[in-house]
């Protein structure tokens, strides 16, 4: 009697998460100088080198994949709004095996395959930014493709038990770090590069972000995209599809406004040593990157129905 | 009680995670990070600087530390070792990397690295144990690794969050480390 009642009880919280949850929270990354960080025109564009991807998946499933991954971003809903941000996130392929990383103003994704910074790291997600206004300037994702593989778990479930990971969740989840989220819980420890710790952030409603590490964390913090982790194959999947709480950073972090231009970040910034300021070179390419992700979604919409 | 645990359990089960994060990191045990580096040197933070590499497109960090021990390796005494990084910030410009350990000048480590011009820390935050003076207990104690986005596999070759090798006591970590250097 005593197991059923915990069985029961178990796979009726078992249930929870499949629910609709209510949105609740959401943890914006900082600067040093403790400025949230966002795009002052949310449009990012990623380059995606496909000029040799690796050979698990073709290059147009990657793009396809990659691309999805933005939309997701792109199309964030709340409250029966059915898009109420201004993110037009955009990928788009170019013939590169893999450009150069680094404040240019040109945002990457890239699959390393010849070698790897370090051979125990997945995937590592760059991003410039302003110290002092929090303005995202580049960012860039490299990807480990020397040291393991990627694939498609919604296509390829099997592929959960090898050491493949899921191209299209994991992106999605970098792509929240591009547009300046953090992670829904904090691990203790973390520190800018210059060792200055990093404080324990607080979410948008001015709550402390609970430890990573502490196991009774409520469903709305491990089922958001922005969650440290995941749980089971099907999560990982799921990190595809923004939770309430993702949906609702994106919407509020950069509302939707009827005139909305994308236009190219505004920030220049010194190199020290360098000779000088740089300026945003993208301009156009972000304008061009707005017609191609209403193509994008245009596309998506149509497979649905 | 043990249904509360059963309940837990399978909560637990259904919630704790594999990954996703900024910088994905997959979990070296003190064995591997003892395999993996070339040098295992006790060392202190002499100085940290950022600045933009040649290409101006990326900031670095490089760190400065002197060594007070070398566990292994060909490590003097005293001896100066040079780690690049990247990441960091200059002027108004700061380049984020999630997952690289970070330094501060004056702060005691335990240091896993690879490398011999300059070097790297293995496993990014897992080869950094940060040393501290426990008043208490009168002793040296590694800490516990910054562990931000490590993970391990587990039977299944999935991948989960990766508990830290807890803090303990140096001369124990120290004990454990030259166990597993020894053949």
């Amino acid at each position: 009697m005593k197991t059923r009642s915990v069985l029961i009880l178990t796979l009726a919280v078992a249930g929870l998460p499949t629910l609709p949850l209510p949105a609740a929270a959401y943890v914006r990354t900082v600067t040093e100088a403790g400025a949230p960080s966002a795009w002052k025109t949310p449009c990012p564009t990623m380059e995606f080198s496909l000029g040799a991807p690796p050979p698990e998946m073709d290059a147009p499933s990657y793009l396809a994949a990659a691309q999805a991954a933005g939309v997701a971003w792109s199309q964030a809903s709340m409250n029966g709004i059915d898009r109420c941000s201004n993110v037009i996130f955009t990928v788009v392929p170019v013939p590169d095996v893999a450009g150069p990383v680094g404040m240019d103003y040109h945002n990457r994704l890239i699959f390393r395959q010849d070698s790897f910074y370090d051979p125990y790291a997945l995937a590592i997600t760059s991003v410039f930014q302003l110290k002092n206004s929090g303005e995202i300037l580049d960012a860039d994702l490299e990807v480990n493709a020397y040291n393991f593989t990627w694939g498609d778990f919604a296509a390829h479930p099997e592929l959960f038990q090898t050491n493949t990971q899921d191209f299209q969740g994991t992106v999605t989840h970098e792509f929240g770090h591009v547009i300046g989220l953090d992670h829904t819980c904090y691990e203790p420890g973390a520190a800018f590069a210059d060792g200055k710790p990093i404080p324990r952030p607080t979410d948008n409603l001015g709550n402390p972000v609970p430890d990573c590490s502490d196991y009774d964390l409520p469903a709305v913090i491990t089922g958001a995209t922005m969650y440290v982790s995941v749980a089971s194959p099907a999560a990982e999947v799921e990190l595809r599809s923004l939770s309430p709480d993702d949906a609702q950073a994106a919407c509020e972090i950069y509302p939707v406004t009827p005139d909305f231009v994308c236009l190219p970040p505004s920030g220049a910034y010194e190199v020290a040593g360098g000779g000088g300021c740089s300026y945003p070179a993208g301009a156009r390419r972000d304008s061009i990157a707005c017609v191609l992700v209403l193509l994008v979604m245009a596309t998506v919409v149509r497979r649905r129905r | 009680m043990s249904s509360l645990r059963s309940v837990a359990l399978c909560l637990a089960t259904l919630l704790v995670p594999s990954l996703a994060v900024g910088s994905l990191v997959q979990a070296l045990d003190l064995a591997q990070l003892t395999a993996q580096a070339e040098r295992i040197v006790v060392a202190q933070v002499v100085s940290t600087k950022s600045d933009w590499d040649p290409s101006g497109r990326t900031i670095r960090t490089r760190i400065e530390i002197k060594v007070e021990e070398a566990w292994k390796g060909s490590v003097a005494p005293a001896e100066t070792i040079v780690i690049v990084q990247p990441g960091g910030s200059v002027g108004n410009v700061e380049m984020r990397v999630h997952g690289m350990p970070s330094f501060a000048p004056g702060e005691k480590a335990v240091l896993f690295l690879a490398g011999q011009t300059t070097a790297r820390v293995v496993g990014m935050s897992q080869g950094k144990r940060s040393v501290r003076w426990d008043d208490m207990a009168r002793r040296w104690v590694a800490e516990a690794a910054e562990h931000s986005a490590v993970v391990r596999r587990d039977s299944q070759g999935r991948l989960q969050p990766a508990p830290s090798d807890p803090a303990t006591g140096l001369d124990e970590f120290r004990q454990r480390v030259r166990a597993l250097i020894r053949p």
